[in-house]
């Protein structure tokens, strides 16, 4: 019989084995499942971003585009002694579009393990993590970041991106909630060396990229524009110009140009001044170019008709306490005072329609409040109500004085003209599309106003293509299409009083008079030597105007010399 | 008092349903590990795999883009100078336009039609 004893001994050791195996087993358990602190673990969440949506011209081609990049950082404690810290700080720099001693400083401080030097789109970089026999204490990051593949092009209307690649102007600003799509991530832990245990991922949401925005700007259009407007600028020594072109029947922009500009990868380097549309942000005196809309607004009251004659004197005019010159003299009709750009018939036309119905015309062309254009900061004009008018003021309005307007107003006011006297509301996008193809938001036309009638608006059209076959503008015409058009000279207040040598220089007209389908107007801005609409702003507008003639394929409506064709 | 007789000692093992029930433990401990340790290897695999699928997204977009820009006004310019294109816009009247057979030609100046 065994001893008493030796069952103890027996049985001892196995139990205490089976014991320690039992606890180890279930510290394991517990490690591998429990819900541990944070200590034990590291939860960890991963932003990945969205990729920012395109904007395109309306031939669908890119003008704005979310280019892949790697940012490129440094961190000292991944240095190998036995690398050469010059050579990887100069490659590091040359890549990254940096100083190569600032790179060099920024490896020797030691400050952090995450230097970022920048962002490069060579695929080069690359070269700084995989060869490894040359270069350390490099590390990259995948970032998607903005891009204008035009420079400066359109930077008015497209605006910019700031550094967390939300919108800041223009298009970018506007449309930002469906160009800047949303970010997914995914939540999950971490190991004691940084690197994911995949296994534990708790939620991936993937990343929803933003929707194309496809404008109605041709880019095609738009560089020739900018092009014409360097060489007038230049031509001119002026400080600045402007042109947009406009479909007249449904208001769609085509071109919108304006210089100086910006590169909208580049914002900072320019006054935040520059950064302002001035077709849409910025108000001028429209001088001359305003007599169409008070003699189309006489017209249509039935006060006058193009036949009516007024005797405009000598030269010079008094009323209400002040002188009023003009180069037309004696009595002439209301096609002359077009043609010939008459100041005093035009303010005597402007008495005639008197202040509560002149304002309401104004307000009905659309002057005095914003047109409501799809870009952000557009101006509504300086129109004080009729109540606190002058004695003398009808007569200034009538002549451009004494009333501040965008371009886009005084071109959407020619345009009302040319479609017959229907208003249209100016757009710059047509469509906003998601990734995978779906239409999210589309623009049509849209009549907002009929001010005068369609029979004024013909013979309004008729008196306006006498301004460039006999008139000021004949600078204005171009081989093969007729147009109607005026031309604009006011004079810029500066200190308050008006500037005997900075000029607004204006030219806004249609092509092709007969039946209209695009509008376009000039303005330059203190040109210097030569200062009229006629002799500046014309010019540029004729060899701006046959371009697009043709690039719309218009039907020629003047049969030309072909052995004569120049351009 | 016989003597020479085989002396048996009767000792007594644990009971069979005890070692059962540990064999049975000790198999699924074996088994859970074995499976985690296979999902430990399958979600690596995963994440080789997502990490690739991020670099050809990456190389797509790049490749896209490089594509969507060779199209744009300057570049079909600078195309023509390369090659000595001195090209015009023709007038209205010198363009010849066939029309198209039904569900047929792109028309690239479509874009105007509202005119």
């Amino acid at each position: 019989m065994p001893v008493k004893g030796q069952r103890l001994r027996f049985w001892a050791v196995p139990v205490l084995l089976l014991g320690w195996y039992l606890l180890l087993g279930a510290r394991a358990a517990y490690l591998h499942l429990g819900d541990l602190a944070p200590r034990n673990r590291t939860e960890w969440t991963r932003r990945l971003p969205a990729a920012r949506g395109f904007i395109r011209d309306r031939a669908g081609r890119p003008l704005a585009i979310t280019q892949p990049g790697r940012r490129v950082f440094l961190d000292y404690s991944c240095l190998k002694p036995e690398h050469h810290v010059p050579e990887i700080a100069s490659a590091v720099a040359e890549l990254t579009g940096r100083d190569t001693d600032a790179v060099l400083l920024d490896f020797r401080s030691r400050r952090s393990k995450y230097m970022v030097q920048g962002i490069s789109f060579d695929d080069r970089v690359l070269a700084l993590v995989t060869n490894s026999a040359r270069y350390s204490g490099v590390g990259l990051e995948r970032v998607l970041r903005r891009q204008y593949p035009l420079g400066r092009c359109l930077s008015h209307v497209l605006g910019f991106v700031d550094r967390q690649q939300a919108g800041a102007a223009g298009i970018e600003q506007q449309y930002n909630r469906f160009l800047q799509g949303t970010d997914g991530f995914i939540d999950g832990t971490r190991d004691g060396v940084g690197r994911e245990i995949r296994a534990r991922r708790a939620t991936t949401a993937d990343p929803i990229d933003g929707a194309h925005v496809h404008l109605t700007l041709d880019q095609t259009l738009q560089l020739k524009a900018e092009q014409e407007l360097a060489e007038g600028v230049a031509h001119a020594q002026a400080a600045g110009a402007q042109v947009i072109v406009q479909m007249v029947k449904t208001g769609e922009i085509l071109v919108m140009a304006a210089t100086p500009d910006f590169d909208p990868e580049r914002y900072l380097e320019v006054p935040a001044v520059v950064w302002r549309n001035p077709n849409i942000g910025q108000v001028y005196d429209p001088g001359s170019t305003m007599k169409s809309v008070i003699v189309a607004s006489a017209l249509n009251e039935g006060l006058i008709t193009p036949d009516s004659v007024f005797d405009v004197g000598h030269g010079s005019w008094h009323y209400g306490g002040h002188v009023l010159h003009d180069k037309v003299y004696g009595r002439v009709d209301v096609r002359t005072i077009l043609k010939k750009s008459s100041n005093i018939g035009a303010a005597m036309i402007g008495l005639l329609l008197g202040n509560r119905r002149m304002e309401c015309y104004l307000r009905g062309f659309g002057f005095g409040a914003p047109l409501g254009i799809d870009l952000p900061g557009e101006e509504r004009g300086l129109l004080s109500p009729a109540s606190r008018w002058a004695m003398v003021t009808p007569t200034r309005i009538a002549i451009g004085q004494g009333i501040s307007v965008t371009a886009l107003q005084m071109l959407n006011a020619y345009c009302t003209i040319a479609n017959g006297g229907r208003l249209m509301r100016p757009y710059v996008v047509s469509k906003v599309v998601s990734p995978r193809g779906e239409k999210i938001l589309e623009n049509s036309p849209k009549v907002i106003g009929r001010p005068i009638r369609p029979a004024v608006a013909a013979q309004v059209r008729e008196m306006l293509v006498s301004v460039t076959e006999e008139g000021t503008g004949r600078r204005a015409a171009i081989e093969g299409y007729t147009i109607a058009g005026k031309t604009g000279t006011a004079q810029q207040v500066v200190d308050g009083a008006y500037s005997q040598t900075d000029y607004w220089a204006s030219f806004v007209g249609f092509v092709p008079a007969e039946d209209p389908v695009f509008g376009m107007i000039v303005i330059i801005d203190r040109p210097r030597g030569l200062r009229t609409g006629g002799a500046v702003s014309a010019p540029v507008f004729s060899r701006l105007a046959l371009v697009v003639a043709r690039y719309l394929e218009l039907p020629v409506t003047v049969p030309a010399d072909a052995e004569q064709e120049t351009l | 008092m016989k003597r020479n007789r085989k002396k048996r000692v009767h000792a007594s093992l644990m009971p069979t349903r005890w070692v059962s029930v540990l064999l049975l433990v000790v198999g699924f401990s074996i088994a859970y590990v074995l499976l985690d340790s296979t999902c430990g290897s399958l979600s690596e695999r995963i994440r080789a795999l997502e990490a690739e699928q991020e670099d050809i997204a990456f190389k797509l977009r790049r490749e896209q883009n490089r594509w969507g820009l060779m199209t744009t006004t300057e570049q079909i310019d600078l195309a023509l100078n390369r090659h000595g294109l001195n090209m015009l816009l023709p007038r209205g009247d010198q363009v010849v336009r066939l029309d198209a057979a039904p569900g047929g030609v792109y028309r690239p100046r479509d874009q105007f039609a509202n005119r």
